[in-house]
Parts: C-alpha cells; structure tokens; sequence
C-alpha cells in the first residue's frame, strides 16, 4: 500500500534516494520476510494488512536528518520505533500500511554509565537485555527497571510511558535529558542538556524555560534519539516477598491495606496485585484444566488456586535496604495485610522452584527475563492486546474496575488475565486479552471485548494510559473534556511541529492538519 | 536476489564448516537473541510451548537433532507460534547463519 496522494512513481524515486543515505540493506522495500516481519504478528485481525509500505534503517542522527529531508520533500510518512518488541501495542508495525517504519534498532549505543550519578545515557535500539549485560560485564553496581519482557527497549519503553517493578518502575519519572530530532532536522537538548558544555544534562530535569521533555512522549512531535535515565544504587539488602488473598473480591481490602504502605514507602517498588490466571499462566495452559468453550469454571479455579499454592490475588512487592531497616517494614507490612482473612506469606526461600516467583524476584531487583511472555500459551500458541485503565489506589476502585473487566471479558468468552500495578496515586489496572492468533471468530470477538471495555470504563470515568495502534483514535475520544481541548491543544502543536504531518501520523489519536479548522 | 545468494552461500558454510569459532560466535547470539526462552527449565515460554505443541523431546532447541540450518534461520526471520518475527535490524542473516550454526549443532557436544 502506497502512503496517501503518493505516486508509485514518486515513491519508489524516495526510495532511491533513501537507498543512496542508507544503502541497499537498510531500505526494505520489497515483498519478502524481511519487509513482512515489520508486521504486527498480534493485531487482532488481517495480520498480513499491518505490513508496511517500507522500513528503513537510519545508523545514526545524521542519517535520520537526511531521512528527514527526503520525507519532507515526498511527503512520505514515517513510523518510528526503537526495539519494536511491544507485541501487546502493536509491535514494529505502523498504523497504517502505508506509512514507512524508521527503525532506529541499529542506534543502540549505551553512551555512558555514570556510577557516581547513577545514570545511563541510552539511543533508541538498547534494550533491557543489552543494559544489563552491560552493567553485569564491568560489575557496575547500579539496577535498571526492566519492563516484563527483556527484549523490549529502555527508551522506547519510557517514550511509551512504560512501567516496571523496581523502586523506579515509573520509568518516564526517572527520565533526565533527552535529545529530539524534531520534523525540520534540527536537534534539539531538552532542559540542561541545551547549555553548551552541560555539566547537570542528567541530574536536573528541568533546566529553565519552559519544561517540554513529555511532549515528546506517546506523541508525533520529534524522533527521541539519546535519553538519560537514572538507574538505582544497588541496596545493602532486598527481599522479595509474596502475600496471597483468597477471594476476588478480596482486591478492596488488599487495595484499602495497600495505599497508606504505599505513600508512606513502606512499600517503595512497583508492586503487584496479580490475578489467579496470570500468576498461573506462567506454569500451566488453560487446557490442563478446562476444555470447554468460555472464562474457566468455578471448579477448575478452585483446582488451579490449590494445585499452585496460589490465591485469587497474588501480591508481590519487596524489602530493600539494611536488614535492620527491611525487619521493622516487615512488621508493619505483615501486620497490615494480616487484616485480610487468608492472606498467606511467602519468601524466596519458601517458593523454591516457582517459576512465577522467580522471574517476579528478578524484575523487581533490576534483572530482565522472558518468563512473563509464557501467558501466551494460556491458550496455545496465543496472541495478546492490552487493555490498561488507569484506577485510584481505593478499594472501591479497584473492586469496580475489577467487577467491569471481568465481567465483561466473561460476557463475551474469555477469561480475566489482569493484575493491578500500583504507582505512588494510582494504579495501572493491566488486562491482558490473550487469543488464538489464528482463529479470526476469537479476534472477532476480541475487538468487540475491546470495545466494550473502551466505552464502559470512560462511562465510569477511567482513561487508558496507552494502547494498542488499532485503539488509539477510541482512547483519544474519551479524553474529551471542555470540547477535546486537551486534544485540540495536541493538534496545535503537531501542526506547529509538523506541519507536513510526516511524523508517526494518528499516534496516540493525534493527527496533523486538523487545528486550524477545529479553531475557525 | 543478491542477498538470497549471500544468505544461501552463510546457510551452507554454517552447515558444512562451521569452525569452533563460528560456533563459540553463535553461542553468544544464542544467549543474546533465544536462551531466556528456549533455556532448558521453568520460566521459558518457548521450552513450554514446544513441550505442548511437539513433545518433551522436542522442547530444548539446543537438545534437539533434527533442526536444520536453513529451518531455524526461516522461523526466526518469520516467526513461528507465539515467537513475533526477528528482523534485520535485530539480527543481521550473517549472524542469524552463526546462530542456526549453533543451534543445530550443539546437540552433537552433549551427548
């Protein structure tokens, strides 16, 4: 598919021309595996659609300039991606065929550690894989927050606003520094970093004038290519520990006993309420208790939660500091939880040999791993789209966000694979639909799940935090306050930005060309 | 077509002669790109899937002794199951023919 009001013989001139930047290999073009495998393998539909027109491969700063002034000049619409590995949002893929994938993986330089500052300096293409071999190589004693799946990448991750487990699982809050390739070519150092012969690039966040280092976050307006991020001093102790509940409904007392841990930084990670099905999924598929059609009876619930020595919830969180310190948090932290009839409390060594737990222990001290990844056999060789609604740290929240992803999921024929990640005010409530990627009556029904899921959480007044390509313009239209303002002030800036709209047009529901006639 | 002829002539030198070298080079691909799901053991989703979809014997791609070369390289680059495909970026078809090397050939050293 060529990209819109381009000729094939206009487009195949900036692929020459691209070719002449980049070289042959670097321009992929042509039908053919390597063009196929920019497709979103995932998307719940026609998967041989998502391919796009071209990818090409810029090395460095200075070839993306010259992609940029041959993209300007062709009007050829380019879809950035660092790693590309978030299958659950869409992958590598574009969303739209005819837009040209700009893979920034061959710009994967860790540019510089710093161990008395605690921080990184990271391009595009590093993932979490080759960040902490490099910390383990020159036995830097500094952690990074890996997302679930390793393969995926440290910028790309925190451009998309991601999460991990560690004590700054909040990615886009450890943030310092960032350079920006904006549409017109010129770079630009956000913050510090714009004082020639910076030397706080990436211990002072903010600089002077205006602060625009989120704008350039799950947005169109520039090509992130170098950030800065802090990595945390590894802690004298750390102890991974596991509360299991009962009962579903028991997530508004877990949630209740949960906050006031959680604000005062007796809880100081990211941690986890998991739901029975994802803690399982992990170690058994759906089909060695239940081969029927629809969500998991109540029976073989009962047989999973007993056969795992696992609860309808699943709390994982983690002690770090001195022992001193870790033993009187710990006090506290049971005696808080014990309020739940039920709860039962494990650690490491309690667990020996639980795959669950083990890959939960490595994430929340910094380790990446793929174990996460093994939901997908839930159901055989799976897919996945996620669905992730943003809750208050409140029982009641949680227990309504709960009862109306659940119920819904069971509506329509699948089963709740959800946890609840909890930040310092708030809680990522992540759904993860798992499907038969081959089966088009499942994706039929996924899309129409999602949907629902879209439209009734907006009713009750939660926003999603990211999503995946196909539901980015669905998401954008819940957040429509005061007439779209927030919205039309996105616009005003792509417009401003990139004029041409040749930039990862549509992403997260913010397109070019629509400012000025929204505002006549 | 050049490229096929290149990735053709890497498929077969990584078949044929593959040095201690190129195997030791593979090896390190292998725990880069595949170990952390095709490890043997809990906690590696592409051992438990081909557990399920082939059988136990079939589920440790180090272990196993009927891949081919040219197999591992096509299913790498294509994806295969839950696995998304690797692209070019990723791993280039020089490194993709060490690393099938590798893996089709390790069988052998633990027996």
């Amino acid at each position: 598919m060529l990209p819109p009001n381009l000729t094939q013989a206009d487009f195949d001139r900036a692929m020459d021309e691209l070719r002449a930047v980049l070289g042959r290999e670097w321009v992929i073009a042509e039908d053919g595996p390597r063009r196929a495998s920019y497709r979103d393998p995932f998307a719940p539909r026609d998967v041989d659609k998502s391919e796009p027109t071209a990818a090409v491969a810029p090395a460095n700063v200075s070839e993306i300039q010259q992609v940029l002034t041959i993209a300007r000049q062709y009007r050829l619409p380019l879809w950035p991606i660092s790693t590309g590995r978030n299958f659950g949002y869409g992958g590598p893929a574009p969303r739209h065929a005819g837009t040209v994938v700009l893979d920034l993986k061959r710009m994967n330089r860790i540019i510089e550690v710093n161990e008395k500052h605690a921080y990184a300096v990271v391009e595009p293409g590093v993932s979490y894989f080759d960040l902490y071999r490099y910390l383990q190589a020159r036995k830097i004693k500094l952690w990074m927050d890996p997302a679930a799946p390793g393969w995926g990448g440290v910028m790309g991750n925190l451009v998309d606003r991601g999460a991990g487990y560690t004590p700054y699982g909040e990615h886009f809050m450890a943030q310092c520094g960032m350079q920006v390739v904006l549409a017109d070519g010129t770079i630009v150092e956000t913050a510090m970093g714009a004082t020639p012969n910076a030397k706080a690039r990436h211990l002072y966040k903010y600089g002077h004038g205006a602060w625009v280092d989120g704008i350039f976050t799950q947005s169109n307006f520039g090509i992130v290519t170098q950030i800065g991020i802090w990595l945390m001093p590894e802690p004298p102790g750390y102890r991974p520990y596991l509360v299991t509940f009962p009962h579903e409904d028991d997530i508004h007392q877990i949630t209740e006993v949960l906050r006031p841990l959680k604000l005062g930084m007796l809880v100081p990670n990211a941690a986890t309420t998991v739901g029975l099905i994802w803690e399982a999924a992990v170690k058994v598929s759906r089909a060695q208790y239940y081969d029927g059609k629809g969500p998991l009876p109540d029976s073989a619930r009962k047989r999973l939660a007993s056969d795992l020595n696992i609860g309808n919830w699943n709390f994982y969180a983690a002690l770090y500091g001195p022992e001193a310190i870790m033993n009187n948090n710990w006090k506290v932290i049971e005696e808080s939880f014990r309020q739940v009839n039920g709860a039962k409390f494990y650690f490491e060594a309690d667990r020996g040999g639980d795959p669950a737990f083990a890959y939960r222990a490595q994430l929340m001290r910094g380790i990446p791993n793929m174990t996460e990844y093994s939901l997908l056999n839930w159901v055989g060789a799976g897919s996945h789209v996620d669905f992730s609604p943003i809750s208050p740290v409140t029982g009641d929240g949680a227990l309504k966000q709960f009862h109306i992803m659940r119920d819904l999921c069971h509506r329509h024929g699948f089963d709740y694979i959800g946890e609840f990640l909890v930040g310092w005010r708030d809680m990522h409530h992540i759904l993860m639909l798992v499907f038969e990627r081959n089966d088009e009556e499942r994706k039929r029904a996924v899309r129409e799940l999602f949907e629902a899921l879209v439209n009734e959480a907006a009713q009750a007044g939660y926003g999603e935090y990211r999503t995946h390509l196909d539901y980015m313009d669905a998401i954008a239209e819940t957040y429509h306050w005061n007439e779209r303002a927030l919205y039309r002030s996105f616009e005003m800036m792509k417009d401003a930005l990139d004029p041409q709209g040749i930039l990862a047009p549509g992403k997260s529901g913010i397109w070019a060309g629509r400012s000025h006639h929204k505002r006549s | 077509m050049r490229l096929e002829r290149i990735t053709i002539m890497l498929m077969l030198l990584a078949t044929h002669t593959s040095s201690a070298t190129d195997l030791e080079q593979g090896r390190a691909l292998y725990i880069h790109y595949c170990g952390a799901c095709h490890d043997a053991g809990a906690g590696h989703p592409g051992t438990m899937r081909l557990g399920v979809s082939r059988d136990q014997a079939h589920a440790v791609l180090t272990a196993r002794s009927d891949l081919t070369t040219d197999y591992v390289m096509q299913i790498s680059r294509a994806g295969n199951q839950m696995m998304p495909p690797f692209r070019a970026t990723e791993i280039n078809d020089a490194e993709l023919a060490e690393l099938a090397a590798y893996v089709t050939q390790h069988y052998k050293h633990t027996q």
